[in-house]
C-alpha cells in the first residue's frame, strides 16, 4: 500500500489499515536499542507515534511533506527522548527523598490504582449515551475532527448543525455525571 | 442557540484553545462572575480528559490486535525465515527462477505448437485468434452455460425463500404475494448494505405464565411454564398412579392430575377431598408408596420448542468493529425493527419476545450468551449480557435436563 492510499484508506474510515505501519517498527526498535532501550520500550513509542500520526490525518493537520515512515520515526525518536529526559530527573529527584517517603509515595499510588478510574467511569457513561453520540464525541474530542468532517462522517447538513449535535451530546453526557463524583476520580 | 449550549460551547472551545477574542471576553466574563459556570468547566475538563484516555486506550487495545494481525501475515508470506536484504533477495531470486520457468514453458508450448500447426498447414488461417460462431466447441459450452442458468438460481435462493415458504404453509397466502414480499425484503437488504437480516424462524414470540402445563406423551411428562423450577423440585416430583391407571403426580407438596395427552394441559391442583378414601389416605404416608416397575421420564418444556414465529419484528445485523455493541428499535407504526451492532453469530442468534402478562420483553440469545433488549428507549443503547441470577426471566433460556423418575403406587 502506498502513502496515498493509506491515507486515503485512513480517512474513509478503514482504522484496521493501520497495522501496515508496523512494517516501519523495526527501524525504531534498532534506534531506540542503541539509545538504551529495549523492545518493548521501542513497541511502546511506536504505538504513541501511531496514534499521533492518526489523529493527525483525521484531524486534517497532517500535511504529506515526508514520507509515513519518517514521520513516524521522528516521533518515536522525540517521544523516546522525551521519556529518557523524564526518567533522568526522576532519578535525580529519588536520589534526594528519603526512603520511607518514597515507600509511602508508592503506597499512595497502589491505592489510586486500585479505586475506579476516570476512564472507566467516562466509559460507563459513554455507553449509556449511545450511538450516535458516543462515536460523535470520540471524533470530536479524541481525533479532533473538525466541524466540517464530522458534519461529512455523520451526515449532518452542514458544519454548524455537526457542532450543535456534539453539544448537545455532550449536555446529555453531563448530565449523567456527577459534580463531586468525578472530581474525585484519578487519570 | 440554547443558553446552555452557549456555555458549553464556549467551555469546548476554551479546552481545545479555539476562543475568538470576543468569545475570550465572555468566557473570563462568566469565570469571574458565575461559580456554577466555574464548576461546569471543571467537570468539562474532567470529561475530556476522560473521554481522551479511554478512547486512547481503546485504540491501543485495537492496535495490539492490527499488530498481531500484521505479524501473522508475514508470516504466511512464502519467505518469513529470511529477513532483511536476504529476504530481497530471496523475493528477487525466486522471481527470476519464475520467469525463467515460465519463459521455459512458453518457448517449449510454442514450439510444440509450430511442430503441430506446421504439419497442417491449412487450419493455420482459421486459428484461435478469432472465434467464430461455427466454432463448435465454443458454442456447445455457451448452450451449456445458458442452460444451467436457470437451474442453478433457484438452487442459490432457495434459502431465502423456504422462510417465505414456511410462511405460505402456516397463513395459505397466495403464490404471488409470497414471491412479491420475498423480493421485497431482498430489496430491504440491499438499501441496507452491511445489514444482515435474521431469518424470521429466529424471530420468536413466547408467553410466559407462571401456571404450569404439560405434556404426556408415551412415558415422557414435560413441564412447562415456571422458569424458577430448579433442578431440586424437579428430583423431589413423584409419579404415582392408583389402581385405576390414573397417574398423580406429588409436587411442592400438591397434588395435580395427569394424564396422557399430546396438546398442553394445565396442571390442576387436586384437592385431596376429592379422593377415594382408600387412595387418600395411602397418600398421606408418602413415605409408604411402593415402587412400581414402570419409568417415567419428567423434561422441562424449552422456550425453542414453544414459542412461535414474530412476523411483526425485523432483526437486522451489523458487525461494525469499530463501534461499540449496540442495539436500537425502530418502529414505524405496525412494524418493529431490531438494528444490533455487535459480532453477533447470525446463525445461532435467535430474537425472543417474551410476553408476561401483556407486557413484552426481549431478549437476544446467542448459544450461551443472552442479552436483555430494553424496547421503551429507541435510541442506541449498549449490548450488556444478562445476569441470569437476577433476570427470572432469561432464566427460561437455560437448556434443562430431565429426569427419570420411578412411578410409585399406593
Amino acid at each position: 500500500m502506498t502513502d496515498r492510499e493509506l491515507l486515503h484508506q485512513l480517512k474513509s474510515g478503514n482504522e484496521e489499515c493501520l497495522g501496515q505501519l508496523y512494517q516501519y517498527l523495526g527501524m525504531v526498535k534498532s534506534w531506540v536499542g542503541r539509545n538504551n532501550g529495549n523492545e518493548e520500550d521501542a513497541l511502546d513509542v511506536f504505538q504513541e507515534a501511531i496514534i499521533v500520526f492518526y489523529k493527525n490525518v483525521m484531524s486534517g493537520k497532517y500535511e504529506m511533506k515526508s514520507k509515513i515512515s519518517t514521520y513516524l520515526f521522528e516521533i518515536s525518536k522525540r517521544q523516546w527522548l522525551n521519556q529518557l529526559n523524564r526518567q533522568k530527573r526522576f532519578e535525580k529527584r529519588e536520589a534526594n527523598v528519603m526512603a520511607m517517603e518514597r515507600f509511602e509515595e508508592k503506597m499512595v499510588y497502589e491505592v489510586t490504582q486500585k479505586g475506579p478510574r476516570l476512564k472507566d467511569y467516562l466509559s460507563k457513561k459513554m455507553a449509556y449515551l449511545g450511538e450516535p453520540c458516543q462515536s460523535l464525541l470520540k471524533a470530536a474530542i479524541f481525533i479532533g475532527m473538525n466541524m466540517e468532517d464530522l458534519a461529512e462522517k455523520f451526515n449532518y447538513s452542514s458544519a454548524r448543525s455537526a457542532s450543535q449535535q456534539k453539544l448537545r451530546c455532550l449536555k446529555r453526557l453531563r448530565e449523567n455525571v456527577s459534580y463531586d463524583v468525578i472530581l474525585a476520580l484519578e487519570q | 442557540m440554547e443558553e446552555d449550549l452557549k456555555n458549553i460551547d464556549l467551555i469546548d472551545k476554551y479546552l481545545k484553545e479555539n476562543l475568538s477574542a470576543s468569545e475570550k471576553y465572555q468566557f473570563e466574563q462568566l469565570v469571574s462572575q458565575n461559580k456554577k459556570f466555574i464548576k461546569e468547566l471543571e467537570v468539562y475538563k474532567k470529561i475530556y480528559q476522560g473521554i481522551a484516555e479511554k478512547e486512547k486506550t481503546e485504540l491501543k487495545l485495537r492496535l495490539n490486535g492490527y499488530y498481531k494481525k500484521y505479524k501473522l501475515d508475514q508470516k504466511n508470506l512464502p519467505s518469513h525465515n529470511s529477513s532483511g536484504k536476504y529476504r530481497k533477495l530471496y523475493l528477487y531470486g525466486g522471481a527470476v527462477a519464475a520467469t525463467l520457468l515460465i519463459g521455459g514453458v512458453f518457448f517449449f508450448l510454442n514450439n510444440s505448437d509450430k511442430i503441430r500447426t506446421e504439419s497442417r498447414p491449412s487450419m493455420v488461417d482459421t486459428d484461435a485468434t478469432t472465434v467464430k460462431k461455427s466454432d463448435s466447441v465454443v458454442r456447445s459450452d455457451q448452450d451449456k452455460l445458458t442452460s444451467e442458468k436457470p437451474k442453478s438460481e433457484p438452487a442459490a435462493n432457495q434459502q431465502d425463500e423456504s422462510v417465505a415458504k414456511t410462511d405460505q404453509n402456516n397463513s395459505n397466502i397466495q403464490n404471488d404475494s409470497t414471491t412479491r414480499s420475498s423480493v421485497d425484503e431482498n430489496q430491504i437488504q440491499l438499501a441496507f448494505g452491511g445489514y444482515k437480516t435474521l431469518p424470521s424462524a429466529s424471530v420468536l414470540d413466547y408467553t410466559y405464565s407462571k401456571a404450569l402445563s404439560y405434556t404426556f406423551i408415551d412415558n415422557v411428562i414435560t413441564l412447562y411454564g415456571d422458569p424458577l423450577m430448579g433442578r431440586l423440585s424437579l428430583l423431589s416430583l413423584k409419579i404415582i398412579k392408583d389402581q385405576g391407571s390414573n397417574y398423580l403426580m406429588n409436587f411442592k407438596g400438591k397434588y395435580y392430575t395427569v394424564e396422557k395427552t399430546a396438546r398442553q394441559k394445565p396442571l390442576m391442583v387436586v384437592k385431596e377431598r376429592s379422593f377415594s378414601t382408600g387412595f387418600a389416605t395411602s397418600l398421606k404416608k408418602l413415605s409408604k408408596l411402593d415402587l412400581t416397575q414402570e419409568k417415567v421420564k419428567i423434561a422441562i418444556g424449552s422456550i425453542y420448542d414453544t414459542s412461535t414465529n414474530l412476523s411483526s419484528l425485523k432483526v437486522r445485523f451489523r458487525g461494525d468493529k469499530t463501534l461499540e455493541n449496540t442495539y436500537v428499535f425502530n418502529s414505524d407504526g405496525d412494524n418493529l425493527e431490531l438494528i444490533i451492532n455487535a459480532p453477533i453469530d447470525y446463525e445461532k442468534a435467535k430474537v425472543f419476545r417474551i410476553k408476561e402478562d401483556g407486557t413484552p420483553f426481549y431478549y437476544l440469545v446467542e448459544g450461551d450468551n443472552i442479552f436483555a433488549l430494553k424496547f421503551e428507549s429507541q435510541e442506541p443503547k449498549p449490548l450488556i449480557p444478562v445476569d441470569i441470577t437476577k433476570n427470572r426471566l432469561a432464566r427460561l433460556f437455560k437448556e434443562r435436563q430431565s429426569v427419570m423418575t420411578t412411578v410409585y403406587k399406593p
